[in-house]
């Protein structure tokens, strides 16, 4: 295996002193990570090459500790290449092998938006079977998706989230379910979302799943039957469902 | 790569209409499915698991896990069947197929087990390989949804269905899994009859049919091996077991029994372990414990010749031990085992009953029977009375002997087995118990040891003698009689000085208080400490008499035993014989004076007391000056009782050359006949001892015998023990001495389950017959066994007296009355 231009993997400095507590051995293997000592397998990405233990990868990718299982090609050469992934992502995967907190907020390799890598990552941790990489990566999904909601990228990552993860893995969606239902009367502004919800598979669905569960309900007072009746979201209204009176609703909100 | 922040972002849209998403699955599939194959061939280091992951990765992805499984399963199902299988049943040879009964002979046994372990090696390695390539799938399908039934689990049910279960010719029904138990059966009885075979092979496939399961939910229970192979496996060996239990008992050896069943459970044990599976231990073990032993143990343990009696006879520890740990394994209480070694206890026990009556026997054949030697005359009577004292020790020391060798296989063999314990003690004691003399005989026992036995021993082994004895007083129930016994030797030994050691004697005390209670040795203790009084009376007396001045030359040095009647035996302190009151014997004047002298030193000590003198008990030690016709004198000192100081006393006022008859000497002093004739024959008779001469010269005493002081007396030693005559030594008993012992002893019964009927009526008022009888027994079973007539006597008895009353009929009840 050979890259074009074999890249040294930088560590930021604020890195490596990240948390003055952890013990000497997070310390000891970041070194050895740094310096690639005793180093048994080399991960090739589209763009960078990295010189890994085993030991520590196996032990927390279930896709890694399986592919020692046999011999296959990849263990006769002790090289493995993923090229099919994002290379960020799979550095950031890297990074959190050895303990680095990495960092999904635009870079100087060139990143995404940070929401959108999350995803990424999220993915990745899902497809090599390392779930505490994928609790790490929602737990930084949900602090962007907060803030990020109505930036461009929104319904691109509801679109990547969607088609990346099996529909079992709730892990993304409920967070993107929840918050478009929290701003959904903004974001139907967006033609984009738009795009999405009618695009993305099983998105709708599950928006509509989450209704059940009323943000607030309106109650209006209909002046021809003299009834109340009462309405989940923030939905158009035109007719009275009693007895079809048609009136401009939003005077005849009762309080 | 770069991109700006502000850039519109698109979602990628690859792979997600319905259209492509067949096409990706088609090829994703293709190239997944041609890599699996090439993992059958074992072709996997070619491949790169990355790619084969990515192929399925992405198919899940694409919502497509269901179908990947399904063609997984279907791919490796069409591997099995059109490569393994034909490969299983290519190892098939024809001689497996046989039929199981001819494989008795031998070549074809050969071929068949050569043929058997080529199959075996065929099978492991198919079962291996699939086992290997499905780990592998597994592994490059992780990333498929789990589902109900792993595809690992699923493709070793499809290798049960298609592999083992298929037939191996369309036209036939019989199955490689049936090939496969068959061989291995037929491996197993290979090895049962001695025979080495390839474990680690059979081991393998067990492994496999360990590995595969009934159904797909894979409990415990449904294990191809217990479902398929077991069961089979046990009838078969049922049926081996129940042959080689028949073969082994036709060898009618006990020994050879034993080795070779603990040989096949080790064998089978050994066989669950390496060849089979644990799984079967327990079961197996069950088989071999019903067929092997069960069904047999009783027969072996029964064996003539070389059985347990044998075992036990021979001392056979080793073998004892084995056949003790077969009948523990089949039944906590070894009940044949027990019941075995039971009867020896009892036989042998009857044995040394018997050698000891035919050793008391022996000296006198002619007489018919021991119940007539009272009619005898008494020389006749004395030696069978010395040889019944030998074959009473005889039979104590045989008894311990006994004991020390059932210890020793209890120990050694019967790995100091509780229930073991108790039958041995159990049977011990009916014996013992049986023997009617048998208090009597054990207090002679350690009347002989404490007076010569133990001289010249260490305390330990004092100490250990005496404890076999405490065990055999253990085993004795009527613990009363046996008290009665020692007390009466028990006194003779502390009144003639002739125990060797005070501290063994109080060591024996002592063993006896910690083995039969403080109440058993109260009286023996009271014995001693009339012993120690009487010592420092005897020197407070000589005190008193030296302060009194009389400077007789001639004194008397008293030596006085003071003894309280209650405590000591009765027959030593009683002064009726046949129920006549005897007058005292009339003491010679110097000691009629110092008897006076001592009354009254004693009674100004202790007033209220009366004091009556047991010459009997008693000795003097004389100076005698014997007149040479010579003109020489010789003096000797000599140790007589003293009733024979009495007698010698008498000769003093007899003039040389005159005589005293008997009837003279009896009138004179008032000896009771037995007593006098005893003491005759020992002056007159004994040969050592012929300080008097009796005309005529025969060995018996006649009223006309005439005696003469015999001043021709010669001994070489200048001091001389003059012994009474049957008189100091303690012996079994007569007949007639028995018979009144049983009559002392049952009065004192009487005594003792009145006493106790009434404590415990005092006590409880009013209770029913039946309570009554038990309470009453179970308070005196530490001493004796009540007969419960005569505890019924005892109660009417009572009745009549006043003591209690019936208060109600039915049930019969009574009541205490105040």
């Amino acid at each position: 295996m050979s890259s074009d231009q074999p890249m040294t993997v930088k560590i930021k400095a604020e890195a490596m002193e990240a948390d003055e507590n952890e013990g000497d051995l997070t310390r000891s293997i970041q070194r050895y990570f740094q310096t690639s000592t005793f180093s048994d397998l080399t991960i090739i990405t589209k763009d960078q090459k990295f010189e890994v233990h085993k030991l520590i990868v196996c032990g927390q990718s279930e896709f890694f500790s399986r592919l020692f299982n046999h011999n296959w090609k990849e263990v006769t050469e002790n090289v493995i290449t993923l090229e099919d992934d994002d290379p960020r992502a799979l550095e950031a995967m890297i990074h959190f092998f050895y303990g680095f907190n990495y960092d999904s907020s635009g870079s100087d390799q060139g990143r995404t938006s940070p929401m959108l890598f999350n995803v990424k990552v999220y993915q990745i941790g899902d497809k090599y079977g390392i779930p505490n990489l994928k609790a790490q990566a929602k737990e930084k999904f949900s602090v962007a998706i907060k803030t990020c909601w109505d930036m461009d990228d929104f319904p691109a990552a509801i679109t990547s989230a969607y088609s990346t993860t099996s529909s079992a893995d709730r892990g993304l969606r409920d967070l993107l379910v929840s918050t478009s239902l929290e701003h959904i009367n903004d974001l139907l502004k967006n033609d984009d979302f738009k795009q999405a919800l009618g695009e993305t598979l099983g998105f709708a669905a599950d928006l509509v799943q989450r209704q059940d569960h009323p943000v607030s309900t309106i109650t209006y007072h209909c002046p021809k039957c003299d009834m109340n009746w009462g309405l989940q979201s923030s939905g158009k209204v035109q007719y009275c469902p009693l007895c079809s009176y048609s009136i401009d609703w939003r005077r005849n909100v009762k309080k | 790569m770069a991109m700006r922040a502000r850039q519109k972002i698109r979602a990628p849209r690859k792979g997600l209409g319905a259209a492509t998403g067949v096409d990706a699955f088609e090829s994703n599939w293709k190239a997944l499915s041609s890599s699996l194959k090439r993992i059958h061939t074992k072709n996997a280091s070619e491949l790169s698991f990355e790619q084969l992951y990515r192929d399925s990765y992405n198919i899940v992805r694409y919502q497509r896990g269901d179908e990947l499984y399904e063609r997984t399963k279907q791919l490796e199902k069409e591997w099995l069947c059109e490569e393994v299988q034909k490969r299983v049943v290519g190892g098939i040879s024809s001689s497996l197929l046989l039929a199981n009964e001819v494989v008795d002979i031998q070549d074809q046994a050969v071929e068949r087990r050569a043929a058997g372990e080529r199959f075996l090696m065929v099978l492991k390695e198919a079962w291996e390989d699939h086992q290997l390539c499905m780990k592998m799938f597994t592994d490059v399908l992780m990333y498929m949804d789990p589902r109900k039934v792993s595809i690992y689990a699923a493709a070793m049910a499809l290798f049960r269905d298609h592999v083992l279960r298929s037939p191996i010719r369309s036209d036939a029904t019989t199955t490689a899994g049936d090939v496969l138990k068959s061989t291995v059966l037929f491996m197993i009885q290979l090895e049962r009859s001695g025979h080495m075979i390839d474990r680690a092979l059979i081991r393998h496939c067990i492994y496999m049919l360990e590995g595969l399961y009934e159904t797909q939910a894979e409990e415990e229970s449904s294990k191809l091996y217990l479902t398929s192979f077991e069961p089979e496996f046990l009838e078969t060996s049922t049926a081996f077991y129940k042959a080689e239990g028949k073969r082994l008992l036709e060898m009618a050896d006990a020994a050879v029994f034993c080795i070779a069943a603990l040989d096949r459970i080790t064998e089978e044990k050994e066989r669950c372990l390496y060849t089979l599976s644990h799984l079967s231990e327990h079961k197996i073990k069950e088989v071999l414990d019903n067929e092997l032993l069960r069904n047999n143990l009783a027969e072996v343990i029964n064996l003539e010749g070389t059985g347990v009696r044998a075992m036990l006879d021979n001392d056979r520890l080793d073998i004892l031990g084995k056949i003790y740990s077969l009948n523990a394994r089949v039944d906590t209480k070894k009940a044949h085992l027990t019941a075995a070694v039971q009867k020896r206890v009892v036989e042998m026990g009857k044995e040394i009953h018997t050698a000891s009556v035919a050793i008391a026997q022996a000296p006198a054949p002619l007489k018919p029977n021991g119940a007539e030697a009272g009619q005898k005359k008494d020389k006749e009577k004395e030696k069978p009375a010395n040889q019944l004292t030998t074959s009473a020790i005889k039979w104590v020391n045989d008894i311990l002997l006994l004991k020390q060798k059932f210890d020793n296989i209890w120990q050694q063999s019967f790995q100091s087995d509780q229930v073991m314990q108790t039958a041995i003690t159990a049977s011990f004691s009916d014996f013992i118990n049986s023997t009617p003399r048998s208090s009597e005989f054990l207090s002679l026992f350690f009347d002989e040891n404490l007076k010569k036995g133990i001289k010249g021993k260490t305390e330990v082994e004092v100490d250990s003698l005496l404890d076999n004895g405490i065990t055999l007083l253990r085993y004795v129930k009527d613990k009363d009689l046996f008290e009665a016994y020692y007390k009466k030797h028990l006194s003779r030994r502390l009144l003639m000085k002739r125990s060797v050691s005070m501290d063994a004697e109080r060591q024996m005390i002592s063993k006896m208080k910690m083995e039969v209670g403080n109440q058993f040795t109260q009286r023996l203790e009271a014995m001693f400490k009339d012993m120690t009084v009487s010592e420092d009376l005897t020197s407070s007396y000589k005190q008193y008499i030296d302060r009194q001045g009389d400077p007789d030359a001639k004194r008397i040095d008293l030596d006085i035993n003071v003894l309280t009647s209650t405590m000591w035996p009765m027959e030593i302190m009683s002064s009726t014989r046949d129920g006549q009151v005897e007058l005292p014997c009339i003491f010679p004047r110097e000691i009629e004076t110092a008897k006076h002298s001592f009354e009254k030193f004693y009674l100004s000590k202790h007033s209220g007391r009366k004091l009556s003198w047991q010459p009997s008990m008693g000795t003097a030690d004389i100076r005698a000056t014997f007149q040479r016709s010579n003109g020489k004198t010789q003096r000797h000192e000599l140790n007589v009782s003293t009733y024979a100081l009495i007698i010698l006393l008498l000769f003093n006022d007899v003039p040389t050359g005159e005589s005293l008859t008997f009837e003279e000497i009896q009138a004179r002093t008032r000896i009771p006949d037995n007593d006098l004739i005893r003491n005759l024959q020992s002056l007159a008779v004994a040969p050592k001892t012929r300080v008097l001469k009796k005309e005529p010269m025969s060995k018996d005493v006649k009223p006309t015998d005439k005696f003469f002081f015999n001043n021709e007396f010669q001994s070489p030693f200048m001091k001389v023990r003059i012994g009474v005559v049957s008189g100091g030594a303690n012996k079994v008993e007569s007949q007639d001495q028995r018979k009144e012992t049983e009559k002392k002893m049952n009065d004192e019964r009487g005594a003792s389950i009145e006493a106790a009927v009434v404590r415990i009526m005092k006590q409880r008022k009013k209770l029913i017959h039946s309570n009554l009888i038990s309470e009453v027994l179970s308070q005196l079973s530490a001493r004796f066994v009540p007969d419960v007539n005569m505890v019924k006597r005892r109660i009417e008895s009572l009745i009549d007296r006043e003591y209690l009353e019936r208060v109600a009929e039915d049930p019969p009840t009574y009541g205490y009355v105040a």
